[in-house]
């Protein structure tokens, strides 16, 4: 069941984690802090799927990066590109919608 | 330089097949794992990294996660893959059987280079060249995988079962009694004479078709051969796939391929009137051929098996 549950819970987060990517990098952020910014609202991301995600929005030309090499380590910052915003709002809006829908439909169920 | 965050990332390196960008990647993990490993463990110390690379996950994990979407072959050709290598391998059984009925060689290349051999040959020959169609097919579906073009390739629907039902008929019990019943006759004939071919069976004496030392050898291959079938159709009850009579119909033309190569050499009772070696060789090879198709057969099944939905 739980096995079951986790690939289910997977599935669910894929899409939601690439539109929490979007939205988060309407500023400069680098992984790591963008990994602790979630764990502050409650979601753990795994780095070794942050980053690999970070580089498939980034080769869509959604995001785009930099190498910061002022500090005493070299860190790669990542911020929305244009392509990337018109995403972020489309995706939103789906993402209203099916909130929107999931309402409703427990409305419904409600008053069956 | 940090040694275990060196040699962690030279395991990534090993796994990591992109086009472009893997030192980028490298470097960021890199930077990930002291950044980590300084914030939460109040500085970059070897327990410290090792502790943030336990976390990060094993090199072939986080390479895996880099090539997402990016296969081998793609999972749509797989049907492909099992028809195709069917295919060809039908193709390469046929010309092997030319070749060796001909006596010759036949020489396509870079398809095929069947050469000159005899039957016993033929054997181990086809099985090589099972996985070598194995491996032209594959190459192939690589190919067009790679050119992310959707290539339509063609299809060639033969069905010889249902979809979505198993292509081999159940066993059945009373199939499995026979043939326990006749192996068990027949190693009853074998304790008792100790052999199972005879040359006459009239009287009460019968009289044996090879020498003693033949006879024996002869009898115990056969026997083994017949068992090997009863397990086979044994252990259909509990699985009933098409790898089970693939690998019993393997081990069977290994046998015939053993009596056919025998280094004893089938010495016949004295008979007039009748070429006996002709007739052994005979009997021998027909059984070589009718369990040759049966294992082309089961061939086709197991492709067949595992391209069903």
């Amino acid at each position: 069941m739980d096995v079951e549950f986790g690939s289910f819970e997977t599935e669910l987060n894929r899409g939601f984690l690439q539109v929490l990517v979007l939205v988060a990098l309407e500023r400069k952020m680098y992984g790591y802090g963008m990994i602790k910014l979630f764990e502050q609202t409650g979601y753990a991301v795994e780095e070794n799927t942050l980053y690999p995600l970070l580089r498939r929005l980034e080769k869509n030309g959604w995001i785009k990066s930099e190498w910061d090499v002022g500090e005493d380590r070299p860190k790669k910052y990542y911020i929305i590109t244009e392509a990337g915003a018109r995403v972020r709002a489309r995706a939103l809006a789906i993402w209203a919608g099916q909130k929107e829908m999931l309402e409703i439909m427990k409305e419904a169920n409600r008053h069956a | 330089m940090h040694e275990n965050i060196e040699k962690y990332l030279g395991e990534i390196s090993h796994y990591l097949v992109v086009k472009q960008g893997a030192d980028e990647i490298l470097a960021e993990i890199r930077s990930h794992i002291l950044e980590k490993a300084e914030q939460e463990s109040g500085g970059a110390t070897p327990a410290a990294i090792d502790r943030a690379i336990a976390a990060y996950g094993s090199p072939r994990d986080v390479a895996a996660k880099y090539l997402d979407g990016e296969e081998i072959i793609s999972p749509t050709l797989k049907k492909h893959l099992f028809r195709y290598t069917t295919i060809l391998f039908a193709i390469h059984f046929v010309l092997t059987a030319l070749a060796v009925f001909f006596r010759t060689s036949i020489v396509a290349i870079p398809f095929f280079f069947i050469p000159k051999m005899s039957v016993g040959w033929a054997m181990p020959y086809l099985l090589m060249a099972l996985v070598y169609d194995f491996g032209i097919v594959a190459l192939i579906l690589y190919l067009v995988t790679q050119r992310k073009e959707g290539v339509r390739l063609p299809w060639f629907g033969v069905r010889l079962a249902p979809r979505g039902e198993s292509v081999l008929k159940k066993p059945k019990p009373a199939v499995l009694v026979m043939l326990l019943a006749i192996f068990g006759a027949l190693l009853f004939v074998f304790i008792k004479y100790h052999t199972i071919f005879f040359y006459s069976i009239d009287g009460s004496r019968p009289q044996p078709l090879f020498e003693p030392a033949a006879s024996v050898y002869f009898s115990i291959l056969f026997l083994a051969a017949l068992a090997c079938d009863i397990i086979g159709y044994w252990v259909r009850f509990l699985f009933n796939s098409a790898w089970v009579t693939l690998a019993q119909n393997t081990v069977v033309l290994l046998i015939l391929w053993i009596v056919w190569n025998s280094p004893i050499e089938p010495e016949f009772v004295s008979a007039t009137g009748a070429d006996l070696n002709l007739v052994g060789g005979g009997f021998v090879l027909l059984l070589i051929v009718l369990n040759a198709l049966r294992w082309v057969r089961s061939v086709v099944r197991v492709a067949r098996e595992m391209s069903l939905p």
